[in-house]
């Protein structure tokens, strides 16, 4: 029985990290050679997916001595790992793929004792995922099965789509949920409801067509009623309701960042405000962006909720839009320590935003953001 | 290795490989005249690079492929003169009554494949990503360079109307003489915004609807092998 020698793991991996992309690469092709199978399972391209191997294992490896905070990514990784089809079946050959990338690399570094150390990390690794794995599979299927029920263009870049899946999907409004389509299989995006599940477990999704961006282009482009998709099981608790810590609320939204922020509202709207105020800052560069407009303003109807449509490019815009970016103009309106702030757009007006509202003293707990709805490279 | 995945989920395309020879001889329909199109002698050139390329990369492939199979044969004619030479060393120790040879291990672990396949496994699988991320980018700069059109084009018809807007009001004003109020200067204002407006985006929807026509021929006689079902009528020209 060999014990783990943490610090020839950690100062091995160094090794192996210089080589950069070309471990993955050898990696994924030996499971490959030795599993043609598994090919299947993988997307097409596979840079991302490389990157994201690195990563994960990097983490494994820089905290191993911290397993505390290992073994929850690990439980995340397993819970997955679930809706790629992969079973405990599959974890004993990317074992070996995974020694049989490190001796090559490691080359005279690699003896009987390091081989034994990763052997016996990895063996870890794979028993924290497959118990995850299977702890999930008791409450929740790997995946869900949905139809597109509907599909509006609303602009040249976005269109608003109405799901039904076959099993209500048990999400909470605010979280995300991966989704796969037939035309790019195998390539899962995040994306979040903007509604609450209707009675038939139906509910609505808001994407943009990222320039160059392979999900969301097709899904904007040729999906069609009928067409089946598939879901992950929802992640993600930043934007949810219950952490909010004060009683009122402030939106901000930039362009189809508005889907789980529309979900929220429709949870206050179904739950009732119970004396909570909600304002939303809904930013588009130009006035015809703004792709929603009709049910924001059927919510408008609540004395408890304002909607406050920016619009950064446009000057002459007329009505009550008003000129400049979401986050410009809900400085200009509320008081930045007061109120909970819940926003969501692409990483750009994320961070640009989260950055204003530090600048101001926005204290952070008051601050809840998400960015991969809308990011069509952030798929995790 | 368990797959419960839906029958109905569909399968990987099945799609013709394109050869160098098909990307040249592709031939596209003419835009009828006093149709926008696009130009003929790019869309040949391009294709010209197109297929020069292909070509390169099915010559490097096959090159691979022979380079590959040299290896797997040297591997194999080392595995069986290891055997033999084992064979040879066990009949000579021991003379008559020697106990059958235990069958020669196995030369490669399973699971160590050879490391001139595993990287031309990678190889392969970088070019692949690059051809991808190149499409990638070209879709990119395409969509990006639309959106920049499209929004220009209703800023301009914007502007426009706001113009007119001003004429009519202007207008109404010289012509209204003692008949004129504040609020049927603001309705012929009105009006003109919306006619200028409609106008223009009108305008506009005749040339699009033309590049469109044409970027649509062009996309079936692409995707019309794939695609025939829906394309009975384009796949003959």
């Amino acid at each position: 029985m060999t014990s783990l020698d943490t610090g020839r793991l950690q100062s091995s991996w160094a090794t192996i990290a210089r080589f950069g992309d070309q471990v993955p690469l050898f990696f994924y092709s030996t499971l490959f050679l030795t599993h043609p199978g598994a090919r299947d399972m993988f997307p097409l391209a596979m840079d991302v997916q490389r990157d994201k191997l690195v990563h994960a294992l990097g983490h494994v490896v820089s905290n191993v001595d911290d397993l505390p905070s290992v073994v929850p990514v690990l439980q995340q990784l397993g819970r997955d790992h679930r809706r790629f089809a992969v079973t405990r079946d599959h974890y004993p050959a990317v074992g070996d793929a995974l020694l049989a990338t490190l001796e090559h690399f490691l080359a005279e570094e690699w003896d009987d004792d390091l081989a034994a150390s990763w052997g016996k990390a990895y063996g870890v690794v794979a028993e924290v995922m497959i118990a995850a794995a299977a702890d999930a599979d008791a409450d929740s299927p790997p995946w869900y099965d949905a139809t597109v029920a509907s599909v509006e263009r609303r602009t040249a870049s976005v269109a608003v789509l109405r799901v039904t899946p076959a099993v209500p999907i048990p999400y909470v409004a605010g979280q995300s949920l991966a989704l796969e389509i037939p035309a790019r299989p195998r390539t899962w995006r995040y994306y979040s409801p903007a509604t609450l599940p209707d009675e038939d477990g139906s509910f609505e999704l808001h994407v943009r067509a990222v320039p160059g961006g392979a999900v969301s282009t097709a899904l904007v482009q040729s999906t069609r009623v009928g067409d089946r998709v598939r879901f992950g099981a929802p992640v993600g608790d930043d934007l949810t309701l219950d952490r909010a810590v004060r009683s009122d609320i402030v939106l901000v939204a930039g362009g189809t960042g508005l889907s789980p922020l529309k979900a929220l509202l429709g949870q206050i709207e179904a739950e009732g405000a119970g004396g909570r105020r909600v304002i939303l800052f809904w930013g588009a560069r130009r006035a015809f962006e703004l792709y929603d407009m009709p049910a924001m303003e059927r919510l408008g109807r609540h004395d408890w909720f304002r909607l406050v449509p920016c619009v950064s490019d446009e000057t002459s815009t007329g009505g009550f839009i008003q000129h400049g970016t979401a986050v410009q103009v809900a400085l200009r309106h509320t008081d930045p320590g007061a109120h909970d702030v819940f926003l969501c757009g692409s990483p750009e007006m994320v961070d640009g935003t989260l950055a204003a509202l530090r600048a101001v003293g926005t204290p952070d707990e008051l601050l809840h953001a998400e960015r991969w709805g809308t990011d069509e490279r952030a798929g995790r | 290795m368990s797959d419960d995945r839906d029958p109905q989920w569909p399968d990987r395309f099945a799609v013709e490989p394109m050869s160098p020879q098909s990307v040249r001889s592709r031939t596209f329909g003419r835009a009828a005249l006093g149709r926008r199109g696009l130009d003929p002698d790019e869309v040949f050139d391009f294709l010209d690079q197109v297929a020069d390329e292909l070509a390169r990369r099915e010559a490097r492939e096959v090159r691979e492929r022979n380079r590959a199979n040299e290896l797997t044969q040297a591997l194999k004619a080392w595995k069986l003169e290891l055997a033999e030479e084992r064979q040879a060393g066990a009949g000579a120790a021991n003379a008559p009554a020697a106990p059958p040879p235990p069958p020669p291990p196995p030369a490669v672990d399973p699971a160590r494949p050879p490391v001139e396949l595993v990287m031309l496994m990678s190889q392969t699988q970088q070019d692949c990503d690059q051809r991808i991320r190149q499409t990638q980018a070209y879709c990119e700069q395409l969509a990006t360079e639309a959106e920049r059109y499209h929004s220009n084009l209703l800023a301009e018809a914007q502007r426009m109307a706001g113009e007119a807007a001003e004429a009519a009001a202007r207008d109404y004003r010289a012509e209204a003489g003692a008949d004129y109020s504040a609020e049927n200067e603001e309705l012929r204002r009105r009006l003109g915004w919306v006619r200028a407006f409609v106008e223009s985006l009108s305008a506009a929807e005749a040339q699009l609807s033309a590049v469109r026509e044409a970027l649509q021929y062009d996309v079936d006689q692409l995707f019309g092998g794939a695609d025939r079902d829906h394309q009975a009528t384009s796949a003959g020209s």
